[in-house]
């Protein structure tokens, strides 16, 4: 029996002042798959995570979500479908971590309903779960910045979602929060979307990966399959080696990168 | 998050607070009446009694106007600060108190009415012309919509002083002294008869504020982050910013321009208390309610027999406030608002 894939994109094309951002993208994305999506910068992996939670329209081709086109959801009903963790928020304003994960209550609230017992519960388990609860009345802003990723996921839990999306969630962390911000959102059991940079940290992570390049989709399949070296002179313009290496917990068989350097100049 | 005990606490001091201040307000003014005259007047009021007429007639519209106003403010200014995301945000800033300058001026200047009520339907027309404005110019750029509402605010504002000027550079004296009190604010004008209207506005602004709040305080993670929380950003915006200007326009009408407080109050109550929490909100309110009432009694009482405008003690007040408020911040830095790495 063929099983519904959670998303399902057609011809995606999506333009932007007249410039051609993603031309014509088909792929289809299954429930409680990990996919990596990669890229040189300019690619359109962000505009085409923005089409994805519905922030940017498609100029051109079909999206469906569980087998319905992704327009005839609602934006608050397909918000309590999907979240998303984004890379800079706003700090502006003193606004507590616990304030914070609280937002993400905000799709399953009407207007007039107040936060119960349960739900305050709810909130500070995933403020636990991050590992935060000792900075429960600390402002946001003050969070260093692999604390406010691990906040962001907090409040995707707390939106209890089927998809997790994330844009570029490693960019500027330590090592270590990079793979403990992974873990934490693979942790959830749901089905993720995440842009990466570093192409050795999405083989070791995702199930798949997908490659864009000046917008069009050119691999998509497994690490193994998708990082070679060819592709990486094609793709990312540099000289690497890719060998295998095992990976836990299954002990599975991962591409490994090794860049070449001081050939460029 | 607070233990429901505190917030508990914050409620009954600050309501005990507004409970005190307000008889405190009756009792204070030009006269010094007795603790007995002002309960009197509460409780059995007898209208041959001009003391109690002085409570009841005088000082007890008012001091209800300046709490209205006072509240009215802080929730439009937190508003507007929340939908631009930018903590300086004030009910003023988008030309509304300059739209209200230029209806006042239109009628003074060529039609040389002076009544009140003229004035104060005036004043709201003018203010709705300048809210009309923006949200045309806004509407049309939704991709950039707080920089271009925030710009476009500004330019609206000289426009409107630019006409207000040239309007009083041809009128007679008088009615530039009635246009400068105007500007000034007070709330010797406040009467029973009218005072319905401000409170109306007030509360039913307060309670949508409310049913909002979530949706609204979603706008502080940005725009990006508030529609992936299933939030239409465009509209709560533009409906917010639409609500608050018209919350603006009944209290210039109803008092003129009074500014600060709408930026002071959501700032110092923000210190404390997230807006996050509806105990946050109730506050914001509430504080802006006792301070403009006490600014009211420092209005009637600072000069004998003379009144000082408002606006001048709030001006007063705000500006050294912010001054405090940057060194405080200097000193400390890596403080409140000081974003890290």
């Amino acid at each position: 029996m063929a099983v519904t894939p959670q998303f399902q994109v057609d011809k995606l094309s999506v333009q932007l002042g007249g410039k051609a951002i993603l031309k014509a993208l088909s792929f289809a994305i299954n429930s409680g798959e990990f996919i990596g999506l990669l890229g040189p910068n300019g690619a359109g992996k962000s505009t085409l995570l923005r089409t994805l939670y519905q922030y940017t329209a498609p100029s051109s081709g079909t999206l469906f979500f569980n087998g319905k086109p992704l327009a005839s959801y609602g934006r608050k009903a397909y918000a309590r479908h999907v979240a998303v963790v984004l890379q800079d928020i706003p700090t502006e304003f003193t606004l507590p971590l616990f304030d914070m994960v609280l937002m993400g209550l905000t799709p399953n609230k009407s207007l007039l309903a107040t936060t119960t017992a349960a739900e305050k519960q709810a909130i500070l388990h995933a403020i636990e779960q991050v590992g935060l609860s000792h900075k429960l009345e600390q402002c946001f802003s003050s969070l260093s910045g692999g604390e406010k990723q691990r906040a962001m996921i907090a409040r995707a839990m707390v939106q209890t979602p089927q998809v997790l999306i994330m844009d570029e969630p490693t960019s500027h962390l330590d090592i270590k929060y990079q793979i403990q911000i992974m873990e934490l959102a693979k942790q959830l059991g749901v089905t993720i979307i995440a842009s990466f940079h570093d192409l050795n940290l999405a083989s070791a992570l995702c199930d798949r990966l997908l490659v864009l390049n000046n917008g069009e989709l050119v691999a998509d399949g497994l690490p193994l399959e998708v990082i070679t070296e060819s592709l990486l002179s094609q793709v990312f313009e540099v000289c690497a080696e890719v060998s295998t290496v095992r990976h836990p917990p299954n002990n599975s068989e991962i591409p490994h990168i090794r860049f070449h350097y001081g050939y460029q100049l | 998050m607070i233990a429901a005990k505190r917030i508990a606490l914050i409620s009954i001091l600050l309501l005990s607070l507004c409970c005190f201040s307000m008889l405190m307000a009756l009792k204070i003014g030009a006269i010094d009446l007795s603790w007995h005259t002002v309960i009197q007047a509460i409780i059995n009021f007898d209208p041959n009694v001009l003391q109690q007429r002085v409570v009841v007639e005088l000082r007890l519209p008012r001091t209800l106007l300046a709490m209205s106003a006072g509240a009215g403010l802080a929730i439009a200014g937190l508003i507007l600060q929340t939908v631009t995301r930018n903590p300086l945000a004030d009910p003023y800033l988008f030309g509304i108190s300059s739209g209200a300058s230029f209806g006042v001026v239109v009628l003074i200047a060529l039609f040389g009415a002076q009544s009140s009520l003229m004035m104060s339907g005036a004043a709201f027309v003018g203010s709705l012309l300048s809210i009309l404005l923006l949200l045309f110019v806004a509407k049309r750029n939704a991709l950039q919509q707080v920089e271009t509402m925030l710009l476009a605010g500004v330019a609206l504002s000289f426009l409107f002083s630019a006409f207000t000027s040239l309007l009083l550079y041809w009128s007679d004296p008088q009615a530039i002294s009635a246009i400068l009190f105007w500007n000034l604010g007070s709330f010797a004008r406040a009467s029973w008869q009218w005072l319905w209207l401000p409170c109306l506005v007030v509360l039913l602004s307060f309670i949508t504020l409310l049913v909002m709040r979530r949706p609204l305080n979603a706008l502080l993670l940005g725009d990006e982050s508030a529609t992936t929380l299933g939030v239409n950003v465009g509209r709560v915006r533009i409906g917010m910013l639409l609500l608050s200007s018209l919350l603006t326009a009944v209290l210039v009408a109803a008092c003129g321009g009074v500014g600060f407080v709408g930026l002071m109050i959501p700032h110092i109550v923000r210190f404390f208390i997230s807006q996050a929490k509806v105990i946050g909100l109730v506050a914001t309110a509430l504080c802006g309610s006792l301070l403009m009432l006490w600014v009211d009694v420092l209005s009637r009482t600072l000069i004998d027999n003379q009144e000082l405008p408002v606006g001048v003690i709030t001006a007063a007040i705000g500006s050294v406030f912010f001054l405090a408020l940057l060194i405080f911040k200097n000193r400390r830095s890596g403080g409140v608002g000081v974003t890290h790495g």
